[in-house]
């Protein structure tokens, strides 16, 4: 441990020089930053982490670097960077830095009921509400963002992304969300008939209001037509009879769509790709891919997967099906195994191989298995699984799927700078995350630990 | 001291189970995929080929390709005997009109060859005419996103087409999967799925007149789970159709396209010795409505005041029984007395409706009756009576009269008879060799009821789906017919045959090389036949 403990003095900003000085003094310690050069603007407050390894998840690790930071977004990574001298240094020289963990659909720290059914209008956020320290148990084990879901079976509605911690303003990412959906084949395709009825309808609607508008200008043309000849003279120069037929359908009732059921709504923008609206579908077992493909194959909506793969649930008889189709996927952090036999089957692996992108999420609700959500995947790296894929895989991947992939993921130039420090590599035994920092500053420290 | 003794049983009759496959002959299993070498291929049409008409190089193209795709292993002798004896395959001309179609590409109407296959249309120096060709006819074509077609094929196989002769060595070709072709010298296009049977026999898929938790509920093709273990052990012991709930599905493992074949398939009659009069003056009525509505339509023309007859009452079971005595649906009911038999094959006959009798214990001591009467049976033939009722009694209610010779007495009588195992679903439970699995062991033990093996095999195949009504898609492997078919390394009524490929809709749905399902059971070591001593009444022709 070096003198200065990471994090030192600040949750305030570096302003004046003479405390950046004071600051530089006591953070020395012979790191080698090469300071100044730039004076720096008022607005623009940096912070500078000098970190025994950072995992950049975007190119290569790299070992004492150093993490610009301005403003809470990353400007600048990798070893000997210029940054100012009245920067806020945080020696983190005995941690490993890497972006936070992600958890794609969880229910923690929400009631556990739910309701079955299609109530795609309802969202998690209705049912949320902070209070502190309530995220405190998931910042312990590195987890930064989660999406809060609603919960039952059909399609109980939308999601809720959120930081873990961090100032209010800035804490809640995507609400609503992407629509959650836990439904069997034929739920599944009577939702989406109905959505697409529900489209139809509409179109309908407004083809006969167009229609009635054009017999109505029709008529009115006829009219208009006539009126000149009975009285040709009285029409005053200020209002040229051509501007009157122009001006009508302005003046005439704008065509009111008939009122769409509120339940389906987000399952109609899904049909019509509205930006930013998507589904994750989550499947049971290898046969329910097979079936809600067979539905997909008629509703072209934007879609991730989410596969409950427990162990032995045989996910990698449908990698090639899935695979064909680029799917996008999330998964739970197990291996499988051919039935009656002990031959083990790393199925995410398989999924890749296949073509299928894969971002790794911890199963249920529960604390357990956020506890040991790094011991579980590596477990996965040490049968096998690329470390750098497994490292993507809990990073930018689940980043991706939420859509939240050009803030967050990754440490480089531009990304918001969600970070933990670990006391050692994140898939070696025994690592435990220290810090937390979101949006650039300190959020949480793990208690307790040596 | 019972349970004890079972157990025990039932572990010695794995034990042999297990010892005595792995005595089995070893067998080649070799599955290729026939992608005919290109530069042979292309070299000999090109080059020999070329100046002649299209359809005429094509064909020689097939002819060169031959010896490649099937084994010269044959003797001199066999070519000229098979010709002959190909009964089963479409005429010949049919395989070679499929070979110009495909190499000129699939035209809209399918028909005859394209007039794009004259010789001057092709590029003359064209090196790969084949691909060019085909490839600027699927861009012309109207649907140029369409599938390519599936060809696939049992090669080299015994084949026992159920209905029509065996076919000593033989080729089953299906496209799309349908039955298109079946004889001894087929010629396989140049893509296509081959499972080589060689030494093998060839059967169509079993068909389980009775199952259950192989599909989902309800709506089948929705809640079936295709990974399911069930239908893979089904598989494995041979079964490809099975009744699910009151549907025909097949058991399409790894795939949810073209599950169900028929839904709706029996009207659910209680024919129970209290309803039966009750019945009996429903159907009744209904009959005479259809007198009155068929008199109605004769007067229609010269009367004016002819009144169709009232139908407003023909609601629930009355819609039911018009259906029934119009031949628009099969009744099911159970009945196992020889009383109650007698009785419901009565009412079947006077009122002239099909009827499928499941139970049918004791069948076999009104046989006549039951072969008089347009009535078709499920049967078990190891069933037994209850003996725990402790009925002795010929009144009792309970049938009290089974034996293992039901299903042969029967079907002497022109009853269809359909066999299925004493537990109809894939369980551990109970005694071992009794549930679903035993499908095929069933029909043996129907062998030894005194049934030929031509006709158990029957039971289990086209009459089941006769029962079903499914016939006219599965059952049997006849072109037309629907590629279900199985492959196994015996006689599939012998308890120690082991089904190596489960082909269903032209897909293999099982493989034994790669399930792990019996992957402990191989056919390994030296052919050591069993010995039989129990010889009544007839046993199974083992083969040597």
């Amino acid at each position: 441990m070096s003198e200065v403990s990471p994090i030192s003095s600040s949750a305030r900003p570096a302003r004046p020089w003479r405390l950046a000085a004071l600051l530089a003094l006591v953070s020395i310690a012979g790191v080698a930053g090469p300071a100044v050069a730039q004076t720096p603007d008022d607005d623009e407050r940096f912070t500078v982490i000098k970190a025994g390894k950072i995992i950049t998840i975007s190119g290569q690790e790299i070992r004492d670097g150093l993490i610009v930071l301005v403003n809470g977004k990353i400007r600048s990574v990798g070893r000997g960077i210029e940054y100012p001298l009245n920067a806020r240094v945080i020696d983190a020289r005995d941690r490993v830095v890497m972006p936070g963990l992600v958890d794609v659909g969880t229910r923690f720290g929400l009631p556990g009921y739910g309701r079955n059914g299609i109530f795609s209008q309802l969202t998690a956020a209705d049912e949320f509400v902070w209070h502190a320290g309530m995220f405190d148990d998931l910042l312990d084990h590195g987890f930064t963002t989660i999406a809060l879901v609603p919960a039952g079976g059909g399609i109980p509605g939308r999601a809720l992304v959120t930081h873990t911690g961090g100032p209010a303003e800035t804490r809640t990412l995507t609400s609503p969300g992407f629509i959650r959906i836990a439904a069997e084949k034929r739920v599944l395709r009577d939702a989406l008939e109905k959505a697409k009825a529900e489209i139809e309808k509409v179109e309908k609607a407004k083809k006969d209001f167009e229609e009635k508008q054009k017999q109505e200008a029709a008529k009115k043309a006829a009219e208009a037509k006539a009126a000149p000849q009975s009285a040709p003279a009285s029409a005053p120069a200020s209002q040229p009879p051509a501007s009157q037929p122009a001006s009508a359908p302005a003046s005439q009732p704008a065509f009111q769509p008939p009122p769409i059921d509120p339940a389906y709504q987000p399952l109609v923008d899904l049909i019509q790709k509205k930006d930013g609206v998507f589904a994750i579908i989550e499947l049971n077992s290898p046969s329910d891919v097979l079936h809600t493909l067979q539905v997909l194959e008629s509703f072209d909506i934007a879609h991730v997967f989410s596969l409950r793969n427990m162990p032995q649930s045989g996910f990698f008889e449908v990698a090639s099906q899935l695979g064909e189709k680029k799917a996008r996927l999330v998964m739970m952090p197990y291996a499988d195994r051919m039935p009656s036999s002990v031959e083990r089957i790393l199925t995410i692996r398989e999924m890749t191989k296949a073509g299928s992108t894969v971002a790794v999420t911890p199963p249920g609700d529960g604390l357990y298995e956020r506890q040991i959500y790094l011991q579980r995947i590596a477990e996965l790296v040490s049968e096998g699984w690329a470390r750098e894929d497994a490292l993507k895989a809990v990073t930018i991947e689940p980043m991706k799927v939420l859509g939240l992939d050009k803030r967050f993921g990754t440490i480089e130039k531009d990304k918001e700078a969600d970070l933990i420090f670990l006391d050692g590599d994140p898939l070696a035994a025994g690592a435990r995350v220290r810090e937390v920092m979101i949006g650039g500053e300190i959020v949480h420290r793990v208690e307790g630990l040596e | 001291m019972r349970e004890s003794r079972a157990w025990t049983m039932a572990n010695a009759a794995a034990n042999n189970r297990v010892t005595g496959v792995c005595n089995l002959r070893p067998r080649l299993v070799a599955r290729r995929r026939l992608a005919v070498s290109a530069g042979i291929f292309l070299v000999a049409f090109a080059s020999v080929a070329f100046v002649r008409n299209s359809s005429a190089a094509d064909d020689l193209t097939y002819q060169d390709s031959q010896p490649s795709t099937q084994p010269q292993s044959q003797p001199a002798s066999q070519p000229q005997t098979q010709p002959a004896s190909r009964p089963h395959g479409e005429p010949e001309s049919q395989p070679g009109e499929r070979r110009r179609r495909r190499g000129e590409g699939r035209g809209p109407g399918g028909g005859p060859p394209a007039t794009s296959s004259a010789p001057g249309s092709h590029p003359a120096s064209a090196s790969s005419t084949t691909t060019t060709s085909t490839s600027t006819s699927t861009s012309t074509t109207s649907k140029p996103a369409e599938e390519p077609d599936h060809y696939s094929a049992v090669i080299n196989g015994r084949i026992h087409p159920v209905v029509g002769p065996e076919i000593a060595r033989g080729t089953v070709l299906a496209k799309n999967g349908k039955i298109i072709a079946m004889g001894a010298d087929i010629q396989l296009p140049i893509e296509c799925d081959v499972i080589d049977a060689k030494g093998m026999w060839v059967y169509p898929g079993l068909v389980a007149a009775g199952a259950g938790g192989l599909h989902g509920g309800g709506a089948v093709e929705d809640t079936t789970d295709v990974f399911s273990s069930a239908q893979l052990m089904a598989l494995a012991g041979g079964i490809t159709t099975a009744i699910a709930g009151n549907d025909a599905a097949k058991l399409t493992y790894g795939s949810v396209d073209d599950i169900v074949i028929r839904r709706n398939l029996f009207v659910n009659l209680n024919l129970d010795n209290r309803e039966r009069p009750k019945v009996r003056s429903d159907l009744e009525r209904v009959r005479n409505y259809i007198r009155e509505l068929k008199q109605f339509e004769l007067e229609k023309p010269r009367k004016k005041d002819a009144k169709a007859p009232d139908k407003d009452w023909l609601k629930g079971p009355y819609e039911q029984y018009l259906k029934l005595l119009q031949h628009e649906a099969t009744a099911v009911t159970n009945a196992n007395r020889a009383e109650d038999l007698r009785a419901v094959a009565d009412i079947a006959r006077q009122f002239d409706f099909d009827l499928v009798i499941r139970g049918a214990y004791e069948g076999w001591l009104c046989a006549e009756e039951l072969g008089r009467a347009p009535v078709s049976v499920i049967v078990t033939p190891r069933q037994q009576v209850n003996d725990n009722l402790r009925v002795r009694d010929e009144r009792s209610m309970y049938p009290h009269g089974a034996t293992i010779e039901n299903a042969h007495r029967l079907s002497e009588h022109g009853v269809t008879v359909a066999v299925v195992p004493p537990t109809t679903a894939i369980t551990v439970m109970g005694l071992a060799g009794r549930d679903l699995l035993h499908l095929n062991m069933e029909a043996g033990f129907a062998v030894r009821g005194g049934m030929s093996n031509e006709e158990a095999l029957r039971t289990i195949t086209i009459d089941a789906a006769r029962v079903l009504g499914v016939d006219d898609r599965v059952g049997s492997l006849e072109a037309g017919k629907d590629a279900d078919m199985i492959v196994c390394d015996g006689d599939i009524l012998h308890y120690m045959t082991q089904v190596h490929y489960s082909v269903v809709n032209g897909r293999v749905a099982y493989d034994k090389t790669r399930s792990t399902l019996f992957a402990h059971i191989r056919p390994e070591g030296k052919p050591e036949l069993p010995k039989f001593d129990d010889v009544w009444p007839r046993r199974l022709e083992w083969r040597e």
